[in-house]
């Protein structure tokens, strides 16, 4: 459903992504690894269209070119990103963090039948946020802020639902929580593109994968072939001999 | 009291500067200097609507409001779309300079340098209020001036657009990947503002007069509002505005004419001074 | 022939003014034309004082109008009612009263950046005819006021002698503006310009920074002023308009406000044009806008920047010899084997840190120790409170809770340059990087505070000053040799790679010779030559003394450079121990990949080790 080729781009003049290749697929959970820097996050941002520069490759989502798309439009095309560092708005409360996210929904009234539809649902997978709706939402845990940033991308209904490490910064068992959600989503059919630092509870849920270096895709392919351990070293401990040498950032 | 009623009325107009610039401000985080330049031209385009084609005060706001908004959205496109995405921090500091000494100076070249009366439509006999003399024309231009304060104030909190302009002020990149089009929002808001400013241009110009270096004065005492108010704050700069014009009243009344401009610099490097974030800043921002 | 050219280079300015100031005796110039130099000259007077302030420190400064009419006042006010004519005198009591404006309105009005004294400062010009009124005893109000007749040591100056005294005056002040802005100074105030945070890292006070390059922009203004009150012979409030503020700015934007001379030849466009063309006056206001709109979105570098893109485009195809400032700093650590000088390192302890956030604990009750002469590495997956924790102890952040030590010394919510200046350097996650700087200059900035040439010095290039410089870039070179990245000390520092500007942000660090080093992600982005050689220089430092707290994802990395590793995770402390003990612990590695399989994670399996 999701199939970007050949991304290359950057930051104006720094380029940080070379030819990269990712795809997922219908129903399907495709996860994102490599170490800091490797470009994960800015991947996310090209096809999320955030990256200030794409000099070269393709985006398409369910066989629609999103090439020169702003960001807010892919929104609408059912696109779905939850930043990391749970990016939502601290000075807003809860529950108009939640309207901002059904933004792409249309209309103008800020309790459209289908926002309050949405937000409805919304309390429901996450009844926390219900209990603290006028809350703002600086004031929530980290945990609380997860949640609510999740809870904002979904509220249009996405096709593809983007998570930049879910799981940072927070206690175990709230990544325990999160990730199960993750998983959750994913059972109930949405498109799942995860970038994520813990590598065994992303291939818990993962269908494919894909391993990034250094702005570039150095293997990817089936869960299968990552199962027994050799991504972890591949990923932390770093690879052995063959790194690429060409990086020229 | 007149004094009072004097300084509400001076008051209101920087209130509506510091309201203009609060409404970029929340939706691009730009501050734009040339907005007291389109409340300048705002008083010449409801002089030209009414003097010059005769026109009733309802089409002639709406034609001042109509034309100073094509005018911000030029400002817009010439003077801040093509800086979006640079790194250098002061370049609208230099455009919308810029812009606002254009205003000027085409305002010079079209209506002349002498300062033009604008008829309000109001009737001139003053009022007596509360004890004190009042001009019916700055009592329409106080009460509308709250109107729009608090309308704008609620308008933001409680509105879809105007929670996403909020948003878009406090994370521009997270408003966008939540679907909302932060750069029509800016120019929307360069309209609005525009339009606003001028709507009001009848009033203001009633009392001010319309006359090309306006803009300056009115830029400086705006500033001075949101300087006390808390920038982007809607009410911070209504309360401001306000308080600003009644320093001014005062001092001319109890000082002297030549010190009004001198007391007012004296509040404003004492309040940068000492509360850079404004009086109402802080305590404003705990309401939320 | 390139010796020759490379040597007559800085000679070009004097030998203009030297022209000039000949014109007038030998007929070459008339009046007409000596009355545009010298109005030019004194126009350029107040667009330099701007350019430093705007083009340097990146504040707009509105108020050179309003220090010009302090000038005019001050001198003339010393003349008629105190009959004190001296030139030296008015020019000494104006640049006194310019330096008491600036700090009354730069005090306050930099506080809070940004429009702050911009508007301060309009707002002074706004208020000149209201001043003039209301000290009307000394100024005359709006009749005016007519200066005396200038003398010096007696004799009346006058005609060609007021030319040559204006034309003197300014070179002196661009003498001065060059010195001090080709100068670390100078550089200093563009890495201000670009990123306070930087500033503040590099020991600078950015406040005070500020304040002092804005007074010492209110300088020229004033001298403007008192040589207009003489080239005139009266003063009146007309003269100090907003109009003129504009055109200042518009002198400033359409030269290049980053610049030292481009004021020169915004000030001749300015003149010149309102002087040749009558629809001048009509259109004026439209004009200076059109020029401040263009410049801004267009040209933001001005006259000034084509010029040096010109020269720079000559020197590729060969048409000029190339500059190569770095080549005598090359010269002078030709042969010396790359090394470190002993470093003095310091411990730096945590004792219970935490900070928090609103309602998000981003620390909690962390203490850690780095000691000299070993690399402390702190590791922990994304959003567990390390950089939190760089943050706390540059004094970016103040601590909820908790103290920083740093030799037993409390240091904790101190000011960000106070503990740079106590021996404490970093690096940056995304590094930061100042524009129209070379690296070589750039590296030599980490010196400012710790080798410190004195503002006079710089300005009158005393000895001590040409000693600092040579040894700063002597040892910026040396720095960047030790790092393998000599070849580019020329080049803009800007136009680097991001392994190369990481590599840069290394030397820069060590150029002061600090006590304590704060990596942030250095090794991120670096290739395999780039990190072989990084890993040399913290191996470096370390064996010299320094003390090393290394933020880093590559773990294999921190494996091989690091003696005590701390583990964070969600804010806290969860493991301290050498590489083996780190290794070891099923917990950390655990924490990292979230793992709960045993076998998968069995730390024997290590292999990547290179």
């Amino acid at each position: 459903m999701l199939s970007a080729v050949g991304v290359t781009g950057g930051y104006g003049d720094l380029r940080v992504l070379w030819g990269v290749d990712v795809a997922v697929r219908p129903g399907r959970t495709t996860v994102v690894l490599g170490r800091n820097g490797a470009g994960k996050t800015s991947l996310l941002c090209a096809v999320a269209g955030l990256l200030p520069t794409v000099s070269q490759g393709t985006v398409t989502l369910d066989g629609k070119d999103l090439g020169g798309v702003p960001a807010h439009r892919r929104v609408r095309a059912g696109l779905a990103l939850v930043q990391e560092n749970k990016r939502v708005f601290h000075a807003r409360t809860v529950e108009e963090n939640l309207l901002l996210g059904g933004y792409a929904l249309g209309g103008l009234g800020l309790r459209s039948t289908a926002r309050r539809a949405a937000l409805e649902q919304a309390y429901q997978r996450f009844p926390i946020l219900a209990e603290r709706r006028r809350a703002p939402a600086g004031s929530l845990s980290g945990g609380q802020q997860q949640m609510l940033a999740i809870g904002q991308a979904l509220m249009p209904g996405p096709k593809l639902l983007m998570l930049d490490e879910p799981s940072a910064g927070l206690a175990p068992a709230i990544v325990d929580e999160v990730l199960t959600m993750v998983a959750a989503l994913r059972d109930e059919g949405l498109s799942i593109l995860l970038v994520e630092q813990r590598v065994e509870n992303a291939l818990a849920i993962a269908d494919d994968v894909v391993v990034m270096e250094n702005g570039r895709v150095v293997t990817s392919g089936p869960k299968a072939g990552f199962d027994d351990g050799a991504v972890i070293r591949e990923v932390y401990l770093g690879r052995s001999g063959e790194r690429l040498t060409t990086d020229n950032r | 009291m007149t004094t009072v009623w004097a300084g509400l009325a001076t008051g209101a107009i920087y209130s509506l500067v510091a309201i203009g610039y609060n409404v970029v401000l929340l939706a691009s985080g730009t501050f734009n200097f040339a907005h007291a330049q389109l409340l300048m031209v705002g008083t010449f385009l409801a002089y030209t609507g009414a003097v010059t084609l005769g026109l009733p005060a309802v089409p002639t706001v709406l034609l001042a409001a109509a034309g100073t908004a094509a005018i911000a959205l030029i400002e817009e496109r010439v003077a801040i779309r093509p800086l979006l995405g640079r790194s250098d921090a002061h370049g609208a500091l230099i455009t919308t300079v810029g812009a606002a000494t254009i205003l000027d100076g085409l305002a010079a070249a079209i209506w002349g340098r002498q300062p033009l009366t604008v008829p309000s439509g109001l009737p001139d006999r003053p009022l007596t209020l509360l004890g004190g003399a009042v001009r019916p024309v700055d009592l329409a231009l106080i009460g509308l001036t709250l109107l729009l304060g608090v309308g704008l104030h609620l308008w933001t909190r409680h509105t879809l657009v105007g929670l996403a302009s909020l948003a878009s002020a406090e994370d521009r990149q997270a408003a966008s990947a939540r679907g909302i089009n932060v750069r029509l929002l800016g120019v929307g808001a360069f309209v609005l503002a525009g339009a606003i400013a001028g709507a009001f241009g009848l009033l203001v110009g009633a009392r001010t007069y319309a006359v090309f270096d306006l803009g300056h004065a009115l830029a400086l005492f705006g500033f001075v509002a949101i300087a006390i108010g808390g920038s982007g704050s809607q009410l911070g700069g209504l309360i401001g505005g306000f308080a600003t014009g009644l320093i001014y009243a005062f001092a001319v009344r109890y000082i002297g004419a030549a010190y009004p401009q001198l007391v007012v610099f004296g509040v404003f490097l004492l309040i940068l001074f000492l509360r850079p974030r404004g009086l109402f800043g802080a305590a404003l921002e705990r309401r939320v | 022939m390139a010796a020759v050219v490379n040597r007559l280079r800085p000679l070009g300015v004097p030998i203009l003014l030297l022209l000039l100031l000949a014109g007038p005796g030998t007929g070459l110039i008339n009046s007409y034309w000596s009355r545009t130099v010298m109005l030019i000259a004194i126009l350029s007077l107040l667009v330099s004082g701007l350019n430093v302030v705007l083009g340097y420190a990146g504040e707009l400064a509105m108020g050179q109008v309003a220090l010009y009419a302090v000038g005019a006042y001050v001198a003339g006010y010393l003349g008629v009612r105190l009959g004190m004519t001296d030139v030296t005198l008015a020019l000494a009591a104006a640049v006194l009263a310019a330096v008491v404006v600036g700090l009354v309105t730069g005090v306050p009005g930099l506080r809070l950046g940004g429009w702050s004294l911009a508007m301060v400062t309009f707002f002074l010009v706004i208020l000149v005819p209201n001043l003039i009124d209301v000290f009307e005893h000394f100024t005359g109000g709006t009749l005016g006021l007519a200066a005396a007749v200038p003398t010096l040591f007696g004799a009346e100056i006058t005609g060609d002698r007021l030319y040559i005294l204006i034309l003197v005056v300014t070179g002196l002040w661009f003498a001065v503006a060059r010195n001090l802005l080709l100068s670390r100074h100078g550089n200093m105030f563009l890495v201000l310009r670009q990123s306070p945070i930087l500033a503040s890292m590099l020991g600078v006070s950015v406040y005070r920074l500020k304040l002092l390059v804005y007074v010492v922009g209110a300088i020229p203004a004033a001298l403007a002023g008192a040589l207009f009150s003489m080239l005139d012979g009266f003063i009146a409030p007309e003269t100090f308009t907003f109009a003129l503020a504009l055109s200042v700015l518009a002198a400033s934007v359409v030269g290049g406000s980053t610049s030292v001379y481009g004021a020169l030849a915004g000030a001749a466009v300015m003149q010149l044009g309102q002087q040749t063309f009558t629809q001048f006056q009509d259109w004026q206001l439209v004009i200076y806008g059109a020029f401040l709109l263009l410049a801004g979105v267009l040209f933001n570098r001005g006259l000034a920047g084509l010029f040096h893109d010109g020269v720079a485009a000559a020197c590729r195809r060969g048409w000029l010899p190339q500059n190569r400032p770095s080549a005598k700093a090359a010269a002078a650590s030709e042969g010396r084997e790359p090394h470190l000088g002993r470093l003095d390192g310091a411990v730096l302890r945590t004792e219970g840190l935490s900070k928090s956030f609103g309602g998000n604990k981003a620390l909690q009750d962390v203490s850690v120790e780095a000691r000299p002469g070993e690399v402390t590495a702190l590791i922990g997956p994304n959003g567990s409170g390390k950089t939190t924790l760089l943050n706390l102890i540059c004094g970016f952040y103040r601590p909820s809770g908790g103290r920083l030590l740093l030799d037993e010394e409390q240091v904790g919510g101190r000011a960000p340059y106070r503990i740079a200046r106590l021996g404490v350097a970093r690096t940056f996650q995304t590094p930061l990087i100042p524009q129209h700087m070379s690296t070589l200059a750039f590296v030599a900035t980490g010196r400012y505070v710790t080798h410190r040439v004195g503002l006079l010095a710089a300005v009158l290039r005393l000895p001590a000053f040409r000693r600092g410089y040579a040894a700063d870039d002597a040892e910026a070179y040396a720095l960047l040799r030790l790092l393998g990245i000599e070849d580019v000390a020329d080049r803009p520092v800007n136009s680097l790679a991001l392994g190369t500007r990481r590599l840069v942000e290394v030397a820069r660090s060590l150029a002061a010779g600090p006590r304590v080093f704060l990596f942030d992600e250095v090794g991120s982005g670096l290739d395999e030559s780039d990190l072989v050689v990084l890993e040399r220089a913290i191996e470096m430092i370390r064996a010299a003394g320094g003390t090393v707290i290394l933020v880093e994802h590559n773990f294999p990395l921190v494996l091989k450079l690091a003696d005590r590793i701390h583990v964070l995770s969600q804010g806290q402390l969860i493991a301290t121990g050498t590489p083996a003990e780190i290794q070891a612990d099923r917990r950390v590695l655990a924490e990292y990949t979230g793992a709960t399989d045993d076998e998968a994670t069995e730390p024997a399996t290590r292999k990547g080790g290179r």
